[in-house]
C-alpha cells in the first residue's frame, strides 16, 4: 500500500500513457503521421529564433520539433502518449490541490486525456495546442502549491509573462484557472489569483487590440466555422476553450465531491459519479464520421506513399460502401500492379470519377491527384496539384509535395528551382538525404502545339497526346481505356483499341477490355479483327446475354442473381450499375 | 620629412586597423572573380539603402573589404560564407560615398591556408535617395489556391518589415491590388476578395469599405491607379479566367480576360464613370493609369477575341485619352501611344514617371498577365521623343513584370523571376535623368539565405514616401463588420 502510495503518480502517468497508446493504435495514428508532411520546419536558429521571439513561439517550436518525427508510427504513439499523460497527471495534481480525493481526482483527470485525444485525432489540430495546455497546467499546479503569499505573487509574476511568450493567449486561461482553483479551494489569498487573472486578461486584450495574431475569442465559434478556416490557430483556440470547460467541470465536480465527503455511501457514489462523467465524455468524444473518413483516407495515403498496393486493394476492396477518393486509391493500386483493366469491375466502381475524383480544394485531395497524374505521366497536371498542395499545407508547406516539385522542375530543366527545393529539404532532418530523380521516360513534358489550355482540351485528348507523343507507360494506357469504360463510351473505346491495340504488349487484352469488345462487336463485328477475345470471354458473354434476356423485372432477387454471376464483369457495370 | 613619414605611417596604420577585422596582408592577387549571391557587383544603390548582405556561392573562409574615399569596413564571413554588414558602419560608408563608388574586395582562403585577393568590383552609390518604404503583397505562387498572404511594408533603410494586413486575421481571404496616390502613404487602397469582399480606401486616417459591383460594369473594380489629385481612381473591370497549359509550355499558367473595360471612380461621390471609348465591345480595355498632371488617362487595349481559344492572339496596345479632372469627363479621341501589337507584342502596366518624362511598361509576345510569361520584359518610352528603350541592362531571360516609380523618378522597383523562374522577387533599379538605367539589385535582406528558404512571392512592389500608419484592428473590424458603401454609375 505504501509502495502504491509512493509510486501513485508515476503509475497513474504510465497507465494513462498506455491507455493513450492503445486508443491511438486503434484509431488516429495515420492522421497524426500525416501531420509531418504538412509542416515545413527547418530546425535552424535563423528560423527558430524569430518563432521564439513571438508570443506562443515556444509551444510552436516544441511542437514542430516533435512532429518532425511523426513519419514513424512509434514516435506518434510515444509523443502523443507522453503529452496527453502529462496533461492528465497535471490535471490530477490540480484537482488534488483543490482538495479532491485521490480516487476521484484520478478518474476525473482521465477526462482531460479523453478531451485531448479527441482534439489530437482531428486533422485541423496541431500539437502546439497541447504543448501550451501542458505548460499552462504546470504553471497552475505550481501556483496552487504555493502556500505563502509572497510565493503566490512571485509564481504569478513569473508565470504570466513567461506563459505569454511560451504559449501566447493561453495566458488568459491560466489566469482564469488559478482564480477558479483558488476560489474552489477557498484560498484566503484568492485576491492574488484575481489580480493575476486581471493582468492576464489585460495582456490578451492588448494582444488582440494590436492585432498580433488571430484572437482567442475566435475559438468561440462553431466547429463548422473552425473547419472552414485555412489556418489552424482558431481551431487550437476552439480546443483550448473547450478544454477549459472540461477542466472547470472536473474542478467543480471535484469540489462538490469534497463537500460531500464523509456522507453515507460516499466512497461508492463519488467514484461512480466521476466514472460516469468520464464515460459520458468519452462517448461524446468518440470519432465521428468525418474523422473516421479522414483516418481511412490517411491510411490509404500512407500505403500509397510506400507503394503498398496489395494493402490498399485489401483495405478498399473489403468495404461495403466506397467513395470516389477511396476508389481513386484502389484503381491507382490496380493500375500500378498492371491489373486495372483486368479487375477494376471486381470492385464497386461508382462513376467515371472513380479513376480521378473532382478536386475539392483540400491539401489531401491535391496530393492524391498529383500522385495519380504523376504515375499516369502527366507532369503538367501533377505539378499543378503539387503546387496547390504545397500552398494548402497548413504549416508553411509540404516537404512531400516539395519533393514532387523538385522532380518535376528537373524534368522541366529548371535546375535553379529544383535546387531551391532540394536546399530547403536538405535542411529538414527527415528529408536530408533525399535526392531527386529525373522522371523516367514515361513521365515527360512534351511540346504539342495543338494542346493549349486544359480548359480547352478534353482529358482523353490530352492522354492520347501523351500516348502518341512519348513512350508513356501502361498506366496511362490503362487509365485512358478504363475511363471510356467507366463513362460507357464504347465508340471512343473502339477507337482507342484500334489506335493502340494492346499497347505493344504480347498476349491478350485485359479482361475488361475484351468484355467491352464483345459489346462493341454486337454492332461492329470488325472490331474483333483488331483485337483478340478469348473463348472464355465469348462464352461468358453468351451466357450473360441469355440470362439477362430472361429477366423481365428488376427485382432484388434478379439483381442478386445477376450480381452473383456477372457482378465482376464490365457488362454488369454497363447495363445494371447506376452511376452516382 | 620625418614628420611626414610618421603621419603617413599613422594613416596607413589607421586604415589597416579601422576595419575591425584584419585584412590578410599576405594575400596573393588572383584574376578569378568570386561568385556572390545576390549579385551586387556593379549595381547602383541609393544612399539610404539597408546593408547589401550577401554570401559566396561556394562557402569558404573569406573577408570582404568595402572601401570608399575616406571610409571602409571589413567583415569576415560566417562558416557558410555569408557576410552580415554592420548597419551603422554601412550607413557611414554610404554617406561618404554618395555620388561615388564603393570598391568591394573579397579575400578568400584556400584549402592550404593561403589567402587570395580577388579583383575588386564597384558598388555605385547614387546621390539620389529612394523612397524609404516598399510595399508589396506576399503570397505563395499557388495556382488557384492560397493560404497565408498579406500586404507588407518594408523599410528600405533597414530590414524592418511589418504587416499592413495579414489574411490570418481576416479569415484567410484574398487581398490584392494595393495602390497609393503619388507614393503617398496616407492615401492608399486595396481589395479584399471572398470573405469581407470590398474595396478599401485608407485616406488620411479614415477607412472606407466599398461595394464596387454595379449593373453597368463587368465586375467589381479591379486594377487601380490613383489620379494625382486623389479625387479619382482609374480601375479596370475584368472578367478574368485562369487556366493551365496542358503540355510543356514553360509559362505554366495563362490568365486572360474574357471581357474588360476601364472606368474612373470618383472618391467623393462614390460613382463610376466611363466612356464608350473605354468600354467598347470590340476591345479589351484594361490597366489604366494617369499622367502626373492628371489630364491624360493611359490604358491598354486589344482587339476583342473569342476566348480561350484565341488567347495567343490577344495583343494590347498602349493608348491614351484626355481626362478633365474638374468634371471627371473624358476626351473624344483615343490616341495610340505604342502599337505593340503591330510588332507582335503585347503591352501592359503603363506607368508614367512622376516627372512626366518616361513611360515604363511590361511587354511580351501576347496576353496580359505578364507574371506568368517568361518572355515578359520592361520597356521604357521617352514621352518627349517616342523612343523605346529595351532596358537590356535591366531585363533578364526570365520574367520582368510589375514596376513602380519612386517619387523623384530616379528609381523604380519591379518584379522579376530571374532566380528560379517561379518565385517573384523585388528588384530596385536606378535611372538617371537621361533615362539610362543601371544594373538592378535585389532587395537586400538581413540574412543572405533569406530568399533560398522563402516560399512566397513578392507581388506589386510599390515605392512609398513613408511608413503607412494604419490601425490594423480597426481595419479588421471594418472589414468584418463594417457596412460597405455602394458604388453607383455616374448619372
Amino acid at each position: 500500500m505504501n509502495l502504491i502510495k509512493k509510486w501513485q503518480y508515476p503509475l497513474f502517468w504510465l497507465m494513462t500513457f498506455a491507455g493513450v497508446w492503445c486508443v491511438l493504435l486503434w484509431f488516429g495514428t495515420a492522421s497524426l503521421q500525416r501531420q509531418q508532411e504538412v509542416q515545413l520546419f527547418i530546425p535552424q536558429w535563423n528560423v527558430v529564433g524569430p518563432m521564439l521571439a513571438s508570443p506562443g513561439g515556444l509551444s510552436a517550436v516544441l511542437a514542430c520539433f516533435l512532429v518532425q518525427s511523426y513519419h514513424s508510427a512509434l514516435a506518434v504513439l510515444a509523443i502523443n502518449g507522453i503529452v496527453v499523460a502529462t496533461a492528465a497527471l497535471l490535471v490530477r495534481l490540480l484537482l488534488e490541490a483543490i482538495g479532491a480525493r485521490r480516487t476521484e481526482s484520478s478518474i476525473l483527470a482521465i477526462a482531460a486525456a479523453v478531451a485531448l485525444l479527441k482534439a489530437h485525432i482531428s486533422q485541423f489540430y496541431v500539437l502546439d495546442g497541447t504543448v501550451a495546455i501542458v505548460l499552462m497546467l504546470a504553471a497552475v499546479v505550481a501556483y496552487m502549491h504555493c502556500s505563502r503569499l509572497w510565493a503566490k505573487i512571485i509564481a504569478a509574476a513569473i508565470s504570466l509573462p513567461l506563459l505569454y511568450m511560451a504559449s501566447g493567449q493561453m495566458v488568459a486561461i491560466y489566469g482564469a484557472a488559478i482564480l477558479v482553483a483558488s476560489v474552489l479551494k477557498r484560498d484566503r489569498q484568492w485576491y492574488v489569483a484575481a489580480a493575476g487573472a486581471l493582468i492576464a486578461a489585460a495582456i490578451v486584450a492588448i494582444h488582440i487590440r494590436l492585432a498580433v495574431s488571430v484572437p482567442i475569442t475566435d475559438g468561440i465559434y462553431s466547429l463548422r466555422y473552425q473547419q472552414s478556416q485555412m489556418h489552424f490557430e482558431s481551431f487550437v483556440y476552439y480546443i483550448w476553450l473547450r478544454f477549459a470547460v472540461v477542466l472547470l467541470a472536473a474542478a467543480v465536480l471535484a469540489a462538490l465531491m469534497k463537500l460531500l465527503a464523509g456522507r453515507r455511501h460516499y466512497d461508492v457514489v463519488a467514484p461512480a459519479v466521476a466514472s460516469l462523467a468520464v464515460l459520458a465524455l468519452a462517448w461524446y468524444c468518440r470519432p465521428d464520421a468525418y474523422e473516421t473518413k479522414s483516418e481511412e483516407m490517411d491510411r490509404l495515403a500512407l500505403l500509397e506513399q510506400s507503394d503498398d498496393w496489395d494493402a490498399i486493394i485489401n483495405l478498399v476492396g473489403s468495404r461495403a460502401t466506397v467513395d470516389e477518393a477511396s476508389l481513386n486509391y484502389l484503381n491507382l493500386a490496380l493500375a500500378c500492379k498492371g491489373e486495372l483493366a483486368d479487375s477494376m469491375f471486381h470492385y464497386n466502381q461508382i462513376s467515371p470519377n472513380s479513376l480521378i475524383a473532382e478536386w475539392d480544394r483540400s491539401y489531401y485531395m491535391s496530393v492524391l491527384l498529383s500522385n495519380i497524374h504523376y504515375r499516369i505521366g502527366d507532369l503538367a497536371q501533377s505539378e499543378g496539384y503539387a503546387m496547390e498542395g504545397l500552398t494548402l499545407a497548413k504549416r508553411g508547406g509540404s516537404p512531400l509535395m516539395m519533393q514532387r516539385l523538385a522532380d518535376i522542375a528537373l524534368a522541366r530543366g529548371e535546375k535553379n528551382l529544383a535546387d531551391k527545393f532540394i536546399g530547403i529539404l536538405s535542411s529538414m532532418p527527415h528529408y536530408r538525404r533525399w535526392q531527386p530523380q529525373l522522371p523516367d521516360a514515361s513521365k515527360q513534358f512534351f511540346a504539342n502545339d495543338s494542346l493549349k489550355l486544359t480548359c480547352d482540351v478534353k482529358t482523353d485528348t490530352l492522354w492520347m497526346a501523351h500516348l502518341d507523343g512519348k513512350p508513356m507507360g501502361r498506366i496511362a494506357w490503362q487509365y485512358l481505356g478504363c475511363s471510356y469504360l467507366l463513362g460507357r463510351k464504347l465508340d471512343a473505346f473502339a477507337e482507342f483499341i484500334r489506335r493502340y491495340g494492346n499497347y505493344g504488349a504480347d498476349g491478350p487484352l485485359p479482361i475488361h477490355f475484351q468484355e467491352a469488345l464483345m459489346l462493341i462487336a454486337e454492332n461492329d463485328p470488325s472490331i474483333l479483327e483488331v483485337a483478340q477475345v478469348s473463348d472464355d470471354v465469348k462464352q461468358r458473354f453468351a451466357t450473360f446475354n441469355e440470362v439477362a434476356s430472361q429477366i423481365f423485372s428488376d427485382t432484388p432477387e434478379a439483381r442478386a442473381m445477376l450480381t452473383a454471376r456477372f457482378g465482376r464483369s464490365y457488362w454488369f457495370y454497363c447495363f445494371f450499375k447506376r452511376s452516382v | 620629412m620625418k614628420l611626414q613619414n610618421i603621419i603617413l605611417s599613422l594613416i596607413a596604420l589607421a586604415l589597416a586597423t579601422s576595419c575591425g577585422t584584419k585584412i590578410p596582408t599576405d594575400a596573393v592577387a588572383v584574376d578569378s572573380t568570386v561568385a556572390i549571391w545576390p549579385d551586387y557587383a556593379d549595381v547602383t544603390v541609393p544612399c539610404n539603402i539597408a546593408p547589401l548582405n550577401f554570401r559566396l556561392a561556394q562557402p569558404q573562409k573569406a573577408i570582404v573589404e568595402m572601401r570608399s574615399a575616406t571610409a571602409e569596413l571589413c567583415v569576415e564571413a560566417t562558416a557558410d560564407g555569408s557576410f552580415s554588414i554592420p548597419a551603422n558602419r554601412w550607413r557611414h560608408l554610404l554617406a561618404v560615398a554618395q555620388g561615388r563608388d564603393i570598391a568591394v574586395t573579397i579575400f578568400t582562403r584556400t584549402d592550404n591556408g593561403r589567402w587570395q585577393r580577388h579583383p575588386a568590383f564597384p558598388i555605385h552609390v547614387s546621390a539620389d535617395s529612394i523612397d524609404p518604404v516598399l510595399v508589396y503583397r506576399r503570397i505563395a505562387p499557388g495556382y488557384r489556391m492560397w493560404s497565408e498572404m498579406g500586404i507588407y511594408q518594408r523599410c528600405l533603410e533597414s530590414f524592418d518589415e511589418k504587416p499592413i494586413l495579414n489574411n490570418k486575421l481576416t479569415n484567410n481571404n484574398c487581398m490584392n491590388c494595393h495602390s497609393f496616390c503619388m507614393q503617398n502613404p496616407d492615401k492608399m487602397m486595396f481589395h479584399q476578395r471572398m470573405m469581407h469582399a470590398g474595396t478599401y480606401i485608407l485616406a488620411d486616417g479614415n477607412i472606407e469599405k466599398l461595394d464596387t459591383k454595379t449593373d453597368s460594369t463587368i465586375s467589381a473594380l479591379v486594377y487601380p491607379y490613383w489620379h494625382p489629385s486623389g479625387r479619382f481612381i482609374a480601375f479596370s473591370v475584368n472578367d478574368i479566367k485562369q487556366d493551365f497549359h496542358a503540355s510543356a509550355d514553360p509559362n505554366r499558367i495563362e490568365v486572360f480576360d474574357n471581357k474588360s473595360d476601364v472606368v474612373v471612380y470618383d472618391v467623393e461621390h462614390h460613382t463610376v464613370a466611363s466612356s464608350p471609348l473605354l468600354k467598347s465591345p470590340d476591345a479589351f480595355e484594361t490597366f489604366p493609369s494617369f499622367s502626373p498632371d492628371g489630364k491624360t488617362l493611359y490604358f491598354c487595349s486589344a482587339k476583342a477575341k473569342s476566348m480561350p481559344d484565341n488567347y495567343q492572339q490577344v495583343r494590347y496596345d498602349l493608348c491614351s485619352i484626355s481626362f478633365d479632372p474638374s468634371s471627371g469627363s473624358f476626351g473624344t479621341l483615343v490616341d495610340t501611344i505604342y502599337a505593340a501589337s503591330q510588332g507582335g507584342h503585347s503591352a501592359r502596366f503603363p506607368r508614367v514617371s512622376p516627372d512626366g518624362r518616361w513611360m515604363m511598361l511590361t511587354e511580351s509576345a501576347y496576353g496580359n498577365f505578364s507574371i506568368w510569361h517568361r518572355d515578359a520584359d520592361l520597356r521604357l518610352i521617352d514621352l518627349t521623343t517616342g523612343h523605346i528603350d529595351s532596358l537590356s541592362t535591366v531585363n533578364s531571360n526570365d520574367v520582368e513584370s510589375y514596376h513602380s516609380w519612386s517619387s523623384n523618378s530616379r528609381w523604380f522597383a519591379f518584379s522579376s523571376r530571374r532566380g528560379t523562374g517561379l518565385y517573384t522577387r523585388p528588384y530596385i533599379c536606378h535611372i538617371d535623368a537621361n533615362g539610362v538605367a543601371a544594373k538592378p539589385f535585389l532587395l537586400p535582406q538581413e540574412s543572405a539565405e533569406y530568399y533560398d528558404r522563402l516560399l512566397t512571392s513578392f507581388n506589386i512592389p510599390e515605392l512609398v514616401q513613408g511608413e503607412i500608419d494604419v490601425d490594423t484592428y480597426r481595419l479588421i473590424d471594418i472589414s468584418k463588420y463594417g457596412k460597405a458603401t455602394k458604388v453607383t454609375p455616374k448619372p
